[in-house]
């Protein structure tokens, strides 16, 4: 019986906050990203950047492309996001997690991986993706 | 003997069908690597569209960005000041979560990514990091161009609709849009306020008024 209570006010809570909002201080009109590049006077120098080539923000953040870069079209440039700024302790365990299997692999099992290569480089159309694979995309990255 | 048979038989499917699916899930949510590309067909095949996961096991990768979309327009009268179409939105959200706009904020939010050429295809991100210059990387390809295409048409609609909002049903002539990329302070520094962050703009051109069909 308690816990039909419990759940009963739970589930009232719950209807309350969502009807009703959660009571928590609204949000200003306007985003942060929009007072940083307003068009006057009163928005802060430096922190409105426009569009770089992917080039730049390489040579801005680094060599390393991370994962989620963007890539503009034509017309519109490029823009590197600023995925290399920070690698956090995390990013850099997954990395080297990355460089320890890909050695296992390779001392493991020695041609097997290079002939996986060349059968996924021979797959016409791979789902999710319009990158075209070729044998060589999987050779070891040297530094 | 019927029933020992019957129990045996299944609990050996359900062990098989376990481990098929353990066995194609961690090769799924691996990195790039030779033999997932030998096999995707037929993983992404028995991932999608039931046991499709959209987080990888060696990539805790939080969302670093936000993005925000300004419009204005162009009237007879003259051009508009922007409008911050992503804040109204979702300040609208949250005073009543259980308005439309939690969905309706989907629209433009894809539309820049796709407009700008935004993916998360982890192919593409591991043929960036072998050749930055290859099309794949670019978002040169066929698929890629058709996305942009999408998008820009969604901004488009989007600003539109803005406009019949702000100036009148039609007044409109013509429509902009600018995408803002807002990168907050990273974690080493989250006692800072967001506009301690930087912002990237993309400014998109004119384009027509697109009235709703």
């Amino acid at each position: 019986m308690r816990v039909l209570a419990a759940l009963l006010s739970l589930v009232m809570f719950v209807t309350v906050v969502a009807v009703n909002g959660s009571r928590a201080q609204p949000l200003p009109g306007a985003s942060t990203a929009y007072l940083q590049c307003a068009p006057s006077e009163a928005a802060p120098v430096g922190r409105c950047l426009p569009i770089v080539t992917l080039r730049a923000g390489f040579d801005e953040f680094g060599a390393d492309t991370q994962a989620d870069q963007i890539t503009a079209g034509d017309g519109y440039g490029s823009v590197g996001q600023s995925t290399g700024e920070e690698a956090s302790d995390p990013e850099l365990l997954a990395q080297l997690a990355l460089r320890a299997l890909e050695a296992l692999v390779i001392g493991f099992f020695g041609e097997l991986g290079t002939r996986l290569a060349e059968r996924a480089a021979g797959t016409a159309h791979l789902p999710e993706t319009d990158v075209e694979l070729t044998a060589d995309m999987f050779d070891p990255v040297t530094p | 003997m019927v029933r020992r048979i019957v129990a045996w038989g299944t609990l050996v499917l359900m062990l098989l069908g376990a481990t098929v699916y353990v066995v194609n899930a961690f090769l799924y949510l691996t990195p790039p690597n030779p033999l997932k590309a030998a096999w995707l067909p037929l993983i992404v095949g028995l991932a999608h569209p039931l046991f499709a996961q959209n987080w990888h096991l060696f990539a805790p990768d939080p969302i670093r960005t936000n993005y925000v979309l300004l419009a204005r327009c162009r009237t007879r009268a003259g051009i508009t000041p922007w409008v911050d179409v992503t804040q109204s939105m979702l300040g609208r959200h949250h005073r009543a979560r259980t308005s439309p706009m939690s969905r309706l904020l989907r629209v433009h939010l894809n539309a820049m990514r796709l407009a700008i050429g935004v993916s998360h295809d982890e192919w593409r991100q591991y043929a960036c990091k072998r050749d930055i210059r290859s099309a794949a990387c670019r978002g040169k390809t066929e698929t890629g161009s058709r996305r942009r295409e999408i998008g820009t048409y969604l901004l488009q609609r989007t600003a539109s609709t803005v406009c019949d909002q702000r100036v009148g049903l039609g007044t409109a002539e013509a429509v902009q849009t600018r995408i803002l990329v807002h990168t907050p302070p990273p974690w080493s520094r989250r006692s800072e306020p967001p506009s301690a962050g930087v912002t990237r703009f993309v400014p998109m051109p004119w384009t027509p008024y697109v009235p709703a069909r």
